[in-house]
């Protein structure tokens, strides 16, 4: 009675697995290629339907519409790919939009106003991350709770009123004016695309943040903070919206306890877009800029060949859906 | 040859998983009013079979018949209108729902078409439980009963759906003394009746009480099935764990070990409410020392405490003589423990990332300059652990989910060995690893040992355990129960120590 050998010999399925790998590989670039591709294609579309399109002024126009969404997006691509989300970066904005122009208002120095705004950002950052990982909250749910404290104070303190102040230091500064031809606006978001990207590629923490995200218990073992990075991760979009803030209310001379209203959905469907993981361990910055810019040209082109704001919620819907479905496919 | 008591008959059930032959041809028969003890060490198949008969696994080939007719059970569904039920180690229950809501889950008594009666759910309840002598209340929720309480509740519902073939699968490993007495009431009473029941145990003396036969599983394989007086405790445990001990290659063993140093680990008084009770062990440097023991007994939650991610309520640990207070895995990599944890899926890998990611990640902290990760350093370090480690292909930037078992437990091995650990707990290190990488993996911890690595070990492939170790300790409820030199140990031994100290356990 002797023992069947348990296990067979796999030789033969790496090979086949070989083979599988160069799949996937392709595929994965290939994903990150057809996004690109998409963007291109839209482009020349508008292009052809609109002769406004591919002007200087209209592209520079839908860069610095689309800032605001990147620069909040790239924190956003942490949040998702640690396996987190945060949905009161909206609400976050207009927190810090209403704090910066008080201050203003009231003659305040623009620097301290500025601080007031980004800590504004970064202290409901903060918070959403303690209770997420100190309170083992659900991050959904911490910042659904966040975006209505938020938006609520910022309603409630301006009594849904607009601040107006003048602060020329203040407006230049956060991406009212141009230098030469490129909107301030649009410098912030190299710069913020720059550090993000830098951060995320190559540095300890965005591998601990993929980690975190891809196996969570794996990530622990491996002797990775995961607390600490997810802490991390929505503080920084708390910090980004603080900033998204700043620019808003600089482009607008005044603050607004309105802005950024449904600003998390356009940023959450630009990540998602660009090809990070809604279920984290997989995140691209490039593809966050890549997906916004989608989002944005379409915003833009749709306007130019005159269709009209409600139809277009619709269009960016099914593309949307259409973009994920096609994701969990290549994926 | 068909008795008219025959019940089921299993016959030549064959199972393949990706890479492991689960059963190979078992045939297994069940009487009306019977318990079939079905006994065999963990991973001998027991659990896959009954998985089969119950319609969670597909079976490969053989056939099934129900009171001598031909069935192909389909579903867990159809598995419960032929008659056959199971009560899991981890129940199904809902725990949000009452007692008799459970009961009656899908089979809610109804006034007319949709309308629930609860008034007759909650008296078809009571008199179930009275038939039965149970004295539990039809409207506390589930989640409110103590585990014998569920475990109740779970055998009613499915005497309730007019069940004829009960599978219970260790239903004393979280009973107390009585509650256990009342279980086997219950059963003798289902028996009386005519349910024939599967009964899988560790425990040698439940066995002997309540079995009327028993079928001993090994490897995937039938070794055999016995009246119950006619084989004695002793004769079962030794057919489970085979005679034929496989001590083949432990020649090739790790070369003898000096006690006189200073032990590399040294655990004092370890103890963790609940889980761990007072363990003291010291491993030296070189030394391969195992840890058998059944699941659960505590043989992952101390490899867990020692590297911080499970706190202790008390205990001393002393590396290369100096204190060592850990609280997180990266604190025990600075201290020179590494750990690779069980099941590679829930703790050793992202399988989503490369092989290099996740070489190197636990080494980060050491690779990085402020912070920065130096891509070619990494590229390096990992194409040092696939050599080492031999991971086929060759590739970092593959992705660890397409590789192999084998060559995924490879990258867990190696992801910690990379580090340069000087004390390494290994937690099931080769399960679902096939014969080639297996052989790989141990000749490489021998080697390791041989360097002057110190290693922990826990296995519950004995085979393995009894090959590999030059000392193996026996965990028993979160105790050390036991403790053997290499060349004083067997299976039988080990088993042995296990059922007297549960059976000691049970009287207390």
């Amino acid at each position: 009675m002797n023992p069947e050998p348990k296990i067979q010999t796999s030789t033969h399925k790496t090979a086949s697995g070989g083979t599988a790998v160069r799949l996937v590989l392709v595929q994965t670039r290939m994903r990150q290629w057809i996004i690109y591709l998409a963007l291109i294609a839209l482009m020349i579309g508008f292009a052809f339907a609109s002769p406004q399109f591919l002007t200087l002024s209209n592209l520079l126009n839908i860069a610095r519409q689309t800032a605001v969404v990147c620069i909040v997006g790239f924190a956003m691509t942490f949040v998702l790919t640690a396996g987190e989300i945060d949905l009161s970066i909206g609400a976050v904005t207009a927190l810090s939009s209403v704090a910066a122009s008080y201050i203003l208002r009231d003659g305040g120095n623009w620097v301290v106003a500025s601080l007031a705004g980004l800590g504004a950002g970064l202290a409901f950052g903060l918070f959403n991350g303690l209770l997420t990982t100190k309170a083992r909250i659900p991050s959904f749910l911490v910042t659904l709770g966040t975006m209505g404290i938020a938006r609520g104070i910022a309603l409630t303190v301006t009594g849904t009123l607009t601040i107006v102040f003048i602060n020329d230091s203040f407006t230049e500064f956060w991406g009212a004016g141009d230098i030469g031809p490129i909107p301030v606006l649009v410098i912030w978001m190299v710069f913020v695309f720059a550090i993000t990207y830098f951060i995320f590629k190559h540095t300890i923490i965005g591998r601990y943040v993929a980690a975190t995200g891809g196996n969570l218990m794996a990530a622990r073992f491996s002797g990775v903070n995961t607390d600490l990075i997810k802490l991390l991760a929505l503080a920084m979009s708390g910090l980004a919206s603080g900033l998204a803030g700043l620019l808003i209310t600089a482009r607008l001379y005044s603050g607004r306890p309105y802005v950024g209203e449904g600003l998390e959905l356009d940023v959450i469907a630009a990540v998602i877009l660009g090809g990070t993981s809604l279920f984290g361990g997989r995140g691209t910055i490039v593809g966050t800029l890549v997906g916004a810019f989608i989002i944005g040209v379409l915003n833009n082109g749709l306007i130019l060949i005159g269709i009209g704001t409600n139809v277009q919620m619709i269009i960016k819907g099914v593309i949307i859906i259409a973009a994920v479905l096609f994701a969990e496919k290549m994926t | 040859m068909q008795s008219p008591d025959q019940l089921l008959s299993l016959k030549n059930v064959r199972k393949t998983f990706p890479g492991v032959k689960a059963l190979n041809g078992v045939s297994l028969d069940l009487k009306r009013g019977e318990v079939h003890a079905l006994v065999g060490e963990n991973g001998a198949g027991k659990s896959t079979l009954m998985k089969i008969l119950v319609g969670v696994h597909t079976m490969d080939e053989g056939e099934i018949f129900i009171n001598g007719q031909p069935v192909q059970i389909r579903s867990v569904h159809h598995a419960r209108q032929l008659g056959i039920s199971i009560i899991y180690q981890e129940l199904s229950l809902i725990p949000q729902l009452t007692v008799a809501q459970n009961i009656f889950l899908n089979e809610e008594p109804q006034r007319i078409a949709g309308v629930l009666d609860e008034r007759q759910t909650i008296r078809r309840t009571l008199s179930l439980l009275d038939e039965y002598q149970i004295g539990l209340n039809p409207n506390t929720p589930v989640s409110q009963l103590r585990i014998a309480e569920r475990q109740l509740t779970e055998i009613i519902k499915a005497v309730s759906l007019g069940t004829n073939i009960l599978v219970m699968d260790e239903p004393t490993s979280s009973l107390t003394f009585d509650e256990a007495e009342n279980l086997f009431r219950i059963v003798n009473v289902l028996r009386d009746r005519g349910v024939g029941i599967i009964y899988i145990s560790h425990r040698m003396d439940e066995i002997e009480r309540l079995a009327n036969r028993i079928s001993i599983l090994r490897d995937g394989q039938l070794v055999g099935t016995f009246q119950a007086g006619e084989i004695s405790q002793q004769r079962v445990v030794s057919l489970m764990v085979g005679r034929e001990l496989e001590l083949a290659d432990s020649k090739h063993r790790a070369s003898s070990v000096k006690r006189d140093t200073t032990p590399a680990l040294e655990v004092r008084g370890l103890s963790r409410k609940g889980i761990l009770h007072d363990i003291a062990l010291s491993i030296y440097p070189g030394e391969i020392l195992g840890m058998a023991g059944l699941m659960g007994s505590g043989r992952s939650e101390i490899a867990r405490a020692l590297i911080g991610i499970d706190s202790i309520d008390k205990g001393e640990i002393r590396i290369y003589g100096e204190p060592a207070h850990i609280h997180n895995p990266a604190e025990a990599l600075k201290m020179g423990i590494a750990m690779v944890p069980e099941d590679r899926h829930r703790f050793g890998l992202v399988m989503s990332h490369s092989v290099e990611d996740n070489l190197v990640l636990p080494l980060l902290p050491y690779k990085t300059r402020m912070g920065v990760l130096s891509r070619l350093r990494l590229r390096e370090v990992a194409n040092t652990s696939i050599k080492q480690m031999n991971i086929v292909p060759p590739n970092p930037a593959q992705l660890v989910k397409l590789l192999s078992g084998g060559n995924q437990q490879k990258v867990v091995l190696g992801k910690w060995l990379a580090g340069s650990p000087r004390i390494l707990i290994l937690d099931e290190p080769t399960m679902g690893v096939d014969v080639g990488a297996k052989a790989q993996i141990h000749d490489l911890i021998r080697s390791l040992a041989n360097d002057g690595l110190a290693v922990l070990m826990i296995s519950s492939d004995m085979p393995e355990l009894i090959a590999m170790s030059h000392r193996i300790i026996v965990l028993c409820n979160g105790t050390i129960c036991g403790e053997f030199l290499q060349n004083d140990v067997t299976q039988e031994k080990i088993m042995a120590q296990i059922m007297q100290y549960s059976r000691s356990a049970g009287i207390n």
